[in-house]
């Protein structure tokens, strides 16, 4: 390329370099122009640098505690610490800032530093939550040595202190995730939750907050605490009872409630199988077969066949009503033939009375199942329903726990009008063709219980605002023995005042005489005058009672199972004045004996004769004869 | 009147660039909350012991007889292509995810930088051979791009690795190579740029480019810098916020603002007028060097022209477009006014080598002065 040429072509290079520089200048000038001198643009950006400065956090509002009666605490929330790593600023630190940051964890975790490290060698992501659950002073501790890239952040956690001795499945438990939720903690939810602050900060690019500019826009409110009739003592000796009797008898489940029969507080209401409720806060849903912890409440979700511990309450009601008479007299042969079904006594050898029959005072003391069906024939379909209806069986209870089943009436499944087949109406008679939940048969008994008033179970004493620092007052008011029992409160009678002194006169001669002699306390054969009467012991560690030997109806829901009974005991104590009332229940009990005088009633025995110690201590000297 | 020996102009637009650089790393620098009075921080002087040194350099530097073509390109190469082993081999990453600095005492050094300065002096060597050696010279002039690339990758740094593509690319459509191998090479790269997406780009790199095609995606994570930086342009406004007064700057949103996004600063303290300030100097100092381009005696000395417009154009336009979403973020310095030693200290050595071609290119004039 010859010179001339050469320079002719450089001045157009250089033109077209020139030309292109200034384009590309243009270009990145006119963005720049575009981005910082529209109004709408700059606008938008300056609410953007807002945006970026303002932060918010939302402390959680303490749920509130849920208290035994005395205000000890079935549940409460826990503020523990976790420890949070910046693994970016750890790891510019290098090995040294690694190595000291593990040799100080490792004290927080029980010396496992190898498994601290780990989880910071494998961690992928710049924040990484490595201890949960310390106190919080390890926190302090932890803040005061200052370790880069460190951090101690609080959370609430619910704790059960009374872990499965805490009525677990009557007071459920919480965890965040809605699903998983029991008891009275998910009943009363919307009391017990506290509502989340919010403040409003400044911070900057490395989120941190600029000193004083935290405000709080609303503070956080705890939740109210819920202070429950339950009893600590009296749930305690429950369920402790139950599982000497699960031990003893290895049934399917048990459960056994103690009703204020007055006020229908419920003073303590245990069952078994239980679980820890603090697992389920910690996530664990699962035993070690994998299978889901069951965590259904026997006492309102189960429904049973009672069994005869429904013929007080039905002949009872009978009596006052004046559908039969007190010294009517029924035939009770060993069985009856009705159409293709045989109605039988519980044992071919049980036969009571003669051809001239047996008044229903006898009828319930040794308790006859073909006595009962007489009676429920001669009442007839509508009179049998309106007496279980009337004891609030087959309607809710009401009481504060979620999806409480309802019971079965006979022949549910069919229409209210149509006519019950004749065998439905006799079984009806002593239990069986309808079913009820635990808790309503106990809330029936204390209709006799408490001369006569119908009652409605109920878990709340009151509530109460929980003090801002998260400490509950104790024993702000003592309910513990008040009875608060008002005539004109238009709680609706039942029975009346004499039917049911006749009913509990009939529940007492099942203890002293018929088949529940089994659930006389101790205490009371201690007090016997004469060994072989007894009668003669200090009536107010005397209970009533009746036992119960129900068939369970069969999965398929057809027929009964073989050899599967339920076996339980219903009754209070003490019989003058009644201030208890008690009921066992467990199903399917496998060694050999099933009946509920052998296997309930021994059960309420040990209940009763610990309670009674409980409220009236030594000094129990009443030789008043009822 | 005009100095025949000395380009005044250049050498105050490139004294104005640094002088307002120091005052952007200050407040870059600057932390809230200490003496309120003036803060140097370490970083800040720092630059400015480098910016001394820097001048010192220059004038020395520029006496050399930078338009004499020494006997082989080999002497700007092998010095370094040894560094930029030596850095791969001892390097200091700084927490940055790179081995980029060779530490010396106090002294951080990148190699990078200078190797951008020796690849442009290669090229105008290789590039200036004439005849039949023309064609072999383009291909020693790829070798040396390719072997370059492979040292800067490895560290890696992407961004100086596309300075080296674009010097090269710009240098080679304004000399007289054949039109067809660039178009060749062009190819190929686009080829090996497939192959390096699959299977040697690093992820953070690949996060980078995907970030740059689309930033919406991800932003507290891959688009973070880039919608911050954006952020704090987009609210600076006509006039900007005031020394000292950027609120994004100061609240530390925008990573390495005293670097790579300086220009950040720039645009939300000075707003748009102090960005229109810094882009006239750099155009006004390119335009310069384009102007000595037309009267230097070599094309050699013409070739090094051109590669330091195209080094300085792509920097600027890379730095300053990466803070509003315009280019990639690579970690371009801008030249003169981003922290940094290797960086501002290779500026001037441009700088001085331009004034060397121009005291060259004036030495006729000079004669016929004095003879007056």
């Amino acid at each position: 390329m010859n010179e001339h040429r050469w320079h002719k072509l450089q001045r157009v290079y250089n033109r077209i370099f020139f030309s292109a520089f200034l384009l590309g200048a243009a270009y990145l000038a006119a963005h720049i122009y575009f981005l910082q001198n529209d109004p709408q643009v700059t606008a938008y950006y300056s609410k953007a640098v807002h945006s970026r400065w303002e932060g918010t956090e939302n402390p959680e509002g303490r749920r509130g505690d849920i208290l035994y009666r005395d205000g000890s605490v079935l549940a409460t929330t826990r503020r523990l610490t976790r420890v949070v790593l910046d693994m970016k600023l750890i790891r510019e630190g290098g090995d040294e800032a690694i190595d000291g940051i593990v040799r100080m964890l490792s004290e927080y975790n029980g010396g496992n530093d190898l498994e601290i490290r780990r989880r910071m060698l494998a961690s992928d992501s710049r924040g990484l939550e490595i201890l949960r659950g310390l106190p919080a002073a390890s926190a302090r501790e932890i803040d005061d040595r200052s370790f880069r890239g460190v951090t101690t952040l609080y959370y609430l956690e619910r704790y059960y202190p009374c872990s499965d001795n805490g009525a677990p499945a009557t007071v459920g438990f919480y965890s965040s995730s809605r699903e998983h939720q029991l008891g009275l903690e998910a009943a009363w939810h919307n009391e017990l939750r506290g509502i989340p602050g919010r403040r409003e900060f400044m911070r900057d690019g490395s989120q941190n907050r600029l000193p004083g500019s935290m405000q709080t826009v609303a503070e956080e409110v705890p939740g109210r605490s819920l202070r429950t009739t339950l009893d600590p003592a009296i749930q305690l000796i429950c369920e402790e009872e139950l599982a000497a009797g699960m031990e003893q008898h290895n049934p399917d489940w048990g459960v056994a409630i103690v009703m204020e029969p007055h006020t229908g507080q419920v003073l303590a209401m245990s069952s078994a199988p239980d679980f820890d409720p603090n697992n389920f806060v910690a996530g664990k849903l699962f035993d070690e077969q994998g299978n889901l912890i069951d965590q259904q409440n026997p006492a309102v979700h189960f429904l049973v066949e009672p069994g005869s511990t429904a013929k007080p309450l039905l002949a009872a009601y009978a009596v006052d009503r004046g559908w039969i008479s007190d010294s009517q007299r029924f035939i009770c042969n060993q069985k009856i033939n009705i159409g293709r079904y045989w109605i039988t006594e519980a044992e071919a050898t049980h036969y009571i009375g003669d051809s001239s029959g047996v008044p229903v005072a006898d009828i319930i003391r040794e308790s006859s199942n073909v006595g009962m069906a007489r009676i429920a024939m001669k009442l007839g379909q509508e009179q049998v329903l309106e007496a279980y209806r009337s004891y609030g069986l087959f309607s809710r209870t009401g009481v504060e726990l979620p999806m409480e089943s309802s019971g079965r009436r006979p022949n549910s499944w069919q229409d209210e009008e149509i006519k019950w087949p004749t065998v439905s109406l006799a079984n009806s008679g002593f239990g069986q063709g309808f079913s009820m939940t635990p808790l309503q048969l106990a809330a029936a008994y204390c209709v006799i219980a408490n001369g006569g008033y119908e009652v409605h179970p109920t878990l709340k004493l009151e509530l109460e605002d929980t003090a801002v620092d998260g400490e509950t007052g104790m024993l702000l008011v003592d309910n513990g023995n008040e009875r608060v029992f008002d005539l004109d409160s238009g709680q609706r009678r039942v029975l009346s005042e004499q039917g049911c002194r006749r009913a509990q006169e009939w529940l007492r001669n099942v203890v002293v005489e018929g088949t529940g002699k089994k659930a006389i306390p101790e205490r009371y054969m201690k007090s016997l005058a004469s060994k072989r009467d007894l009668k003669s012991g200090n009536p107010r560690f005397l209970p009533a009672g009746k036992t119960g030997t129900g068939q369970i109806a069969g999965k398929d829901g057809k027929g009964y199972e073989e050899h599967a009974y339920l076996a339980s005991f219903a009754g209070y104590f003490p019989v003058k004045d009644p201030q208890y009332v008690i009921v066992v229940m467990y199903s399917h009990p496998r060694r050999g004996v099933y009946y509920g005088g052998s296997v309930a009633a021994p059960v309420f025995s040990r209940i009763t004769d610990r309670i009674s110690y409980l409220a009236f201590g030594e000094r129990a000297e009443v030789p008043n004869e009822t | 009147m005009r100095s025949l020996s000395f380009d005044w102009v250049l050498f105050l637009l490139g004294l104005a660039l640094s002088i307002s650089g120091l005052v952007y790393v200050y407040s870059a620098t600057w932390e809230a909350g200490d003496t309120p009075g003036v803060f140097f921080s370490i970083v800040e002087i720092k630059q400015i012991v480098w910016l001394v040194i820097a001048l010192v350099v220059h004038h020395f530097v520029r006496r050399v007889n930078w338009g004499l073509r020494p006997e082989s390109w080999l002497w700007f190469y092998v010095p370094v292509a040894a560094a930029l082993v030596l850095v791969l081999l001892i390097g200091a990453s700084h927490g940055m995810g790179a081995n980029r600095w060779i530490s010396i005492g106090p002294v951080d050094i990148q190699p990078s930088e200078f190797a951008k300065l020796a690849f442009i002096l290669i090229l105008a060597w290789l590039f200036s051979r004439e005849g039949l050696r023309a064609d072999r010279a383009y291909l020693t002039a790829l070798g040396v791009l390719m072997s370059l690339l492979a040292l800067v990758l490895l560290q890696p740094d992407l961004g100086t690795a596309m300075v080296f593509v674009a010097v090269f690319f710009v240098m080679a459509l304004f000399t007289p190579v054949r039109r067809r191998l660039i178009l060749a090479t062009l190819v190929g790269f686009v080829l090996m740029g497939i192959f390096a997406w699959q299977f040697l780009f690093y992820p953070h790199q690949k996060d980078r480019i995907r970030a740059f095609l689309d930033p919406k995606a991800d932003p507290q994570g891959i688009g973070y810098q880039i919608n911050q930086s954006e952020i704090a342009v987009g609210s600076g406004g006509l006039t900007g916020k005031g020394f000292l007064r950027g609120t994004q700057t100061r609240g530390g949103f925008i990573p390495v603002i005293e670097s790579d996004f300086i220009f950040a600063l720039i645009a939300e303290e000075y707003g748009f007028l102090g960005c229109l300030y810094v882009l006239t100097m750099y155009f006004f100092l390119i335009a310069r060097i384009l102007a000595i381009s037309r009267d230097v005696q070599s094309n050699y000395e013409r070739y090094i022209c051109y590669g330091a417009s195209a080094f300085f154009f792509f920097h600027v336009f890379v730095a300053a477009g990466m803070t509003i979403r315009l280019t990639p973020v690579t970690g371009l310095p801008l030249p003169f006014i981003s922290q940094g030693g290797s960086s501002l200290m290779t500026m001037w050595l441009v700088l001085a080598i331009i004034q060397s071609l121009y005291f060259n290119s004036r030495r006729d004039f000079r004669a016929l002065r004095m003879r007056r």
